[in-house]
């Protein structure tokens, strides 16, 4: 407690030692580390629980989160512990307000504001103009054309080609040309359609008996547009909610999108089975700056 | 500059000292860019050991592990390590949780504390470059985020990565090749995946670190900000000193932070890749949504109506607009803020002493009408699942987000402008700062 026995004189007064008095704790720094204290009790007995139920139990969540009430109940104790123990003491430091801290004055466009400017806009336009000189042949090309070919046969995800008839009234089946399945740009929505087509013009032998194809890809920002409303005949893609009327040539009638989906010609084949009859006449997914128009 | 050993010491001790002996200004709102600051220490903490987990890559293998409903599928490298390190690997789902609690709450911490300095003026000279450091940081942690997002390869976030494509695609001029460049190839590139990861885990986190050590440096040169009625003198910071007082309390706040974020990250499930299955790029799950983050782009992607510009024969495609332009006004307004403002109030000088939100009702109706603004196209990135809740057909509920995208910003705006002179009238919240002689 006090450390080894100091010497004592004969009437019993410590030799030579000040005397040291602790200071008496007040009502109020009692109750708060008795507060601190009991704080500091719930916090081992959650994280107790949560060991105990890491060997008992079998739940991670339960056991996780009794861990962390505890490392957060401890960390209460911790801030009031620092509180008892060391009692506010507001301090200051001199801040450091120069005439020196002031920058260029604001009103007048300074000389080097102005290079600044003007070396970062080089700068930007010298690197936008090394990405169009690297990239954009090859982007300009590669965004032309999808897999279709004419005569390419439809096949399903599995590679069975589809066969005229085989759909139901309002059935919907995602296909691909053969050879190309799971190929993202050629993907296609073929639909039976059991209502009136109005097909644009001269596309009127694009759709042989109500069996109508178009590009999956939304033409908004490229998601499949998977979500088929049989009632009402419309497409909708489920990303931004963009619907697109199937009996009036995949037309935009709601939504962000502003361009119907590109329409692949199909034809049935003398042996029954759904060709395409070329590729798209269009670009097939979202818009960008050289689309043909 | 002598380089002796003992120089060399007396430098490092005079620096430690100051650190010591930095005096911290007990506000409870300046804790929360430090709230901020614990959840970037639990993302790093968390990331290192899933990065070393992880595999990248969009080559197909056969999944055999732990979850037996995908056992023997085919899919993605990527996918079947995030499955590997959330079912075979001990303690690997709470890594991955505690981690994507943490990336959420760590976008929410910046923007509440980007808001209190925003509010307070604190971003005024010679606090501005430290503000474009700290909106840099914001922006980098949505991107970062995204990028995250990304890696396990499912089939939301492979949507998403769709969406970030068609949005780059939109650029004037640059949009295709960039696009290609980026992705290194058409999407879905074979080496999309490869790219995120190392941008993920090493390029961005590394500039943020040393973007942080300059914020922290700038807040410690430039000294904290502090509300007139604590500082006895305008020219002093009066607080408590970091040791032991502010480092006790940070200390321990460091332990709730990261105690709430290993508690969710154990208890509340996030983003379930398994329920959602590998990436298909024939195929998206309805509904679909980013990170809450990223909502307010989602939002005006789905509420700016179909419009495709023509300039000069080329096309402007409609995702410019919500994707590109909006994000680019919004993040612009926020960069330049600092110098617009203080020209157009020909007030350059330095400023220490922080305002309370109502001693300036301009800058704080243009915060109201910014927030509802966000705050409206956030709502409006699930109008999809509303209009199935509540009956609401879609249309009606798309034209009343659009309107209230214009109407509530223009009110919220008007209306706390009001508020503030209302408080101003009737009594101050704080004294009239007085701005120390220079």
């Amino acid at each position: 407690m006090d450390g080894p026995p100091r010497p004592r004189r004969a009437d019993g007064d410590l030799a030579g030692t000040p005397t040291v008095t602790r200071p008496v704790p007040s009502d109020e720094q009692t109750r708060g580390r008795r507060r601190t204290a009991g704080v500091a009790v719930a916090a081992v007995l959650l994280l107790a629980a949560a060991g105990a139920t890491t060997v008992v139990g079998d739940r991670i969540a339960v056991s996780g989160a009794l861990a962390a009430a505890g490392v957060a109940t401890a960390s209460f104790a911790v801030a009031m512990w620092g509180r008892d123990v060391y009692p506010t003491e507001r301090t200051h430091e001199v801040r450091h307000v120069g005439a020196h801290e002031y920058e260029e004055p604001v009103g007048i466009v300074s000389r080097r504001a102005m290079l600044r400017s003007a070396a970062g806009a080089v700068v930007a336009l010298g690197g936008a103009g090394a990405v169009v000189a690297i990239a954009g042949p090859h982007a300009r090309r590669r965004l032309r054309g999808t897999a279709w070919k004419p005569g390419a046969t439809l096949v399903t995800a599995e590679g069975r080609p589809v066969r005229a008839g085989q759909l139901e009234a309002g059935e919907i089946l995602t296909v691909w040309p053969h050879g190309h399945v799971g190929d993202s740009d050629s993907q296609v929505v073929l639909i039976q359609v059991d209502g009136n087509l109005e097909a644009p013009r001269g596309r009127s032998d694009w759709a042989p008996d109500g069996q109508i194809a178009f590009s999956k890809l939304c033409t908004h920002m490229g998601c499949p547009v998977g979500l088929f409303d049989q009632e009402r005949h419309l497409l909708v893609c489920p990303c931004h909610q963009a619907t697109f009327d199937v009996l009036a040539g995949a037309a935009p009638v709601f939504g962000p999108a502003p361009r119907p989906l590109p329409q692949l010609p199909i034809a049935v084949g003398d042996d029954g089975v759904l060709r395409a009859l070329g590729d798209f006449e269009e670009p097939v997914g979202p818009g960008f700056w050289e689309r043909p128009r | 500059m002598s380089v002796s050993p003992r120089s060399v010491y007396a430098r490092l001790r005079g620096g430690l000292d100051a650190v010591l002996e930095k005096v911290f200004p007990d506000h409870w709102s300046f804790l929360l860019g430090e709230i901020a600051l614990f959840c970037f220490v639990v993302l790093l903490v968390t990331g290192i050991p899933l990065a070393f987990l992880y595999e990248a890559g969009s080559d197909e293998v056969i999944y055999h592990g732990a979850y037996a409903a995908l056992d023997g599928t085919e899919m993605s490298r990527s996918f079947a390590s995030t499955l590997r390190l959330s079912f075979d690997r001990s303690g690997g789902i709470i890594l991955r949780q505690a981690h994507h609690w943490a990336a959420l709450v760590f976008v929410a911490a910046i923007t509440v504390h980007a808001s209190r300095v925003f509010l307070t003026g604190a971003f005024r000279h010679p606090r501005r470059r430290n503000w474009l450091v700290g909106l840099t940081l914001l922006v980098l942690a949505l991107a970062t985020g995204q990028f995250g997002m990304a890696l396990p390869d499912d089939l939301q976030s492979g949507a998403s990565l769709r969406i970030t494509h068609a949005t780059v695609l939109s650029l004037p001029v640059i949009g295709a090749p960039l696009a290609l460049m980026l992705f290194g190839g058409e999407f879905p590139a074979s080496g999309m995946l490869v790219r995120l990861y190392w941008m993920h885990v090493l390029v961005v986190p590394v500039v943020m670190v040393g973007l942080v050590g300059l914020h922290l440096r700038y807040v410690f040169r430039h000294t904290h900000t502090q509300f007139a009625d604590a500082a006895p003198r305008p020219d002093r910071v009066s607080g408590v000193r970091f040791w032991p007082h502010h480092a006790i309390r940070a200390g321990s706040l460091f332990a709730f932070t990261a105690a709430v974020l290993a508690g969710l990250g154990a208890a509340v499930q996030i983003n379930p890749i398994w329920l959602y299955g590998p990436f298909n790029p024939a195929a998206v799950s309805a509904p679909s949504q980013p990170d809450w983050y990223l909502g307010w782009v989602e939002g005006a992607l789905r509420i700016v109506p179909a419009v495709d510009f023509v300039v000069l024969g080329y096309e402007v495609p409609s995702p410019f607009f919500a994707g590109v332009l909006i994000p680019v006004v919004v993040l612009g307004t926020l960069y330049v803020w600092p110098f617009a403002e203080a020209r157009l109030t020909s007030d350059p000088g330095p400023h220490h002493v922080a305002e309370g939100p109502t001693d300036r009702p301009v800058r704080t109706g243009f915060f109201a009408a910014g927030l509802v603004f966000l705050a409206v196209l956030l709502a409006a990135a699930s109008h999809d699942v509303q209009a199935r809740l509540t009956g609401v057909p879609l249309e009606a509920l798309t034209w009343a987000y659009r309107i209230a995208a214009v109407a509530l910003p223009v009110a919220s705006g008007l209306g706390a402008w009001r508020l503030c002179h209302e408080v101003q009238r009737t009594g101050r919240s704080h004294p009239k700062p007085v701005e120390p002689k220079p």
